[in-house]
């Protein structure tokens, strides 16, 4: 953080000499350039107010005729806004907790229009052209905040009916009809605001939004749908902040083929030649052990994998349970090797109240099958933290509509059908993928490695995301990325 | 790496070691976490009732580095003390 403020102090400067040299912009227009760049920012998801302190200081400064200082301070601004606006107002390295996220970094010719709009060579229009990120996330999000401000400009956010009624077949309420309506239109559902009547037109938007929030889809409005989509209209528009800041740490160009799992929808995208192939449900970490935002790639599947368990796991869930009941170890599958000789051990041998952290000479591997924890099919990724997609043996857990249940990996839905798709080879499909699997004897079976071109695997977390139909969805902020960005924004 | 020179020090970041850990070298096995050194007191031959354990997490920065070193260290008559200071690195300090 610090070096990052360094580092835009020395080219604050170099501007600024240049500023000095050219003279081509008045105090004024430069000042005013450092107001249009804010308030055309916040248009575009930036929160305004982190730059007040500084706006204080400019107003001061120049009101005190120190012009030197005012200029320096308002290039300084200007290349504070700009970096923000491209790369992100927090970034993940201020955040506290595990990521394997790249800072990025304004590019050269990103300078160059930071230096030219310094300078009263290019319109805010044209740096924020210049500036925006690229990614479709963010696209998405930003249009949906403009939504939500030019509601709160025009009063229409404060019209809120007292009683919201269930909205089926044969409602009569018109205000609550207009209202569900309101919201629908604002989350990009429908576009229709004016019929005072449930048209098939609105059961479809509902059912839409239903389907969307992993609510029962039934086409009728009831107090869980609305809970969703009556939402506080200021929050929502502090979370669309919040999100679409973090949509700024997204390459522009996230792949013509990726891995898209959003961990706060709790759901896998992936995209192949550009267009959404398939979306399924993920199971990710508990809230104790929560899946890290990686960016991060895979190449290659296991069939019928092997677990071998990680000593943390080892430590902190089996061994309380093998004191209990060491027959749990073979009700599991799974071998203890004995790490001095390599040999098996027998697990009513060994007493596992001995082991803890400096006392752990055993090594527990669970054989191949329908037992074994990561299933049928392993997705390995690159990452230092044992953090991988594969397929789940307790399938029944994505019946839930909250799914925080893994010790930091994630569980697929759909782990044949994802198989099939980015293998996209002859040799396997979903069926020759569950063959080579699931009918073969956990005794015969046998990890087998299958490779594919590899493929930019994304683990993000968006509390709000436009889906490809342009409708936005909201998710709980489970893991408080939220709360911990709002607290670092909105610091004193 | 050869340690007949005397005494090599080299220092890590580690986060998943807390406390003074000495011994020889008995196996060094890698998972998805890191590393599980197994540490004996001898430098012959050990039994499970004579050894150690400590695992390296595979998020240290110079994890490689220390891979290279305790897998080069594995089964020779070189003991190993692992000392972990108030920040958090490791002194390796591997000689006869």
């Amino acid at each position: 953080m610090k070096t990052s403020i360094l580092v835009l102090a020395n080219v604050a400067n170099f501007f600024i000499s240049s500023l000095a040299y050219a003279q081509v912009t008045s105090d004024s227009q430069l000042r005013q350039s450092v107001y249009d760049l804010i308030a055309e920012s916040e248009k575009q998801g930036l929160v305004s107010r982190k730059y007040l302190p500084l706006q204080s200081i400019l107003t001061s400064l120049t009101n005190n005729g120190r012009t030197a200082q005012a200029q320096k301070l308002s290039a300084e601004l200007i290349l504070q806004v700009s970096s923000d606006f491209a790369t992100g107002q927090v970034k993940a390295d201020d955040l506290d907790r595990t990521h394997m996220i790249p800072t990025k970094k304004l590019g050269k010719n990103q300078l160059e229009a930071v230096n030219q709009y310094t300078l009263g060579q290019l319109s805010t229009k044209d740096l924020l052209q210049i500036l925006m990120p690229k990614n479709s996330y963010y696209t998405g999000l930003v249009k949906t905040l403009q939504r939500f401000q030019q509601t709160i400009n025009s009063g229409q956010a404060l019209n809120t009916p007292g009683i919201l009624k269930t909205i089926k077949p044969s409602s009569q309420d018109t205000a609550s009809i207009l209202h569900a309506r309101f919201r629908l239109a604002l989350l990009g559902y429908t576009s229709d605001q004016d019929t005072p009547a449930l048209t098939e037109e609105l059961t479809n938007a509902i059912y839409n939004f239903q389907v969307d929030h992993q609510l029962a889809a039934d086409g009728v409005l009831g107090p869980a749908s609305w809970a969703i989509l009556n939402q506080d209209i200021p929050a929502l528009v502090t979370k669309l902040r919040l999100n679409i800041d973090r949509t700024r740490w997204l390459p522009d160009d996230l792949g013509t083929n990726h891995v898209f799992v959003n961990l706060a929808e709790q759901k896998l995208k992936l995209v192949l030649n550009g267009q959404q192939s398939m979306s399924f449900k993920t199971i990710n970490g508990r809230l104790d052990r929560q899946t890290p935002l990686l960016f991060d790639s895979m190449s290659h599947i296991y069939l019928n994998p092997t677990w071998t368990v990680p000593q943390s796991i080892l430590l902190k869930d089996k061994v309380p349970s093998f004191i209990e009941n060491p027959q749990a170890v073979i009700d599991l599958k799974m071998d203890v090797i004995n790490d001095l000789t390599g040999n098996k051990e027998d697990p009513f041998l060994i007493d596992w109240s001995k082991i803890n952290e400096n006392y752990s000479p055993y090594t527990l591997v669970q054989r191949p099958g329908k037992h074994n924890a990561l299933g049928f099919i392993k997705f390995p990724l690159t990452n230092p933290y044992a953090i991988y997609l594969h397929d789940t043996n307790s399938r029944e857990l994505f019946a839930n509509s909250e799914r925080l249940f893994s010790s930091g990996c994630v569980r697929l839905e759909q782990p044949f059908e994802f198989a099939e798709k980015v293998l996209n080879s002859l040799e396997w499909n979903a069926e020759s993928l569950r063959a080579a699997s699931e009918y073969l004897t956990p005794e015969a079976a046998e990890s087998t490695k299958v490779r594919f071109k590899a493929i930019p695997v994304y683990l993000f977390y968006l509390t709000t995301a436009v889906n490809e139909d342009g409708r936005a969805v909201i998710s709980k902020d489970a893991y408080g990325l939220d709360t911990e960005m709002y607290e670092i924004l909105t610091q004193e | 790496m050869k340690y007949g020179v005397g005494i090599i020090c080299l220092l890590f970041s580690v986060f998943a070691v807390a406390n003074v850990q000495s011994g020889y070298i008995k196996n060094v096995i890698e998972d998805d976490e890191g590393l599980k050194v197994i540490l004996g007191k001898k430098a012959e031959s050990a039994t499970l009732q004579d050894v150690t354990t400590l695992h390296v997490s595979n998020t240290t920065a110079e994890f490689k580095n220390t891979k290279q070193l305790l897998s080069n260290a594995k089964g020779s008559k070189y003991r190993v003390t692992i000392t972990p200071d108030t920040e958090k690195n490791l002194t390796f300090k591997v000689g006869p």
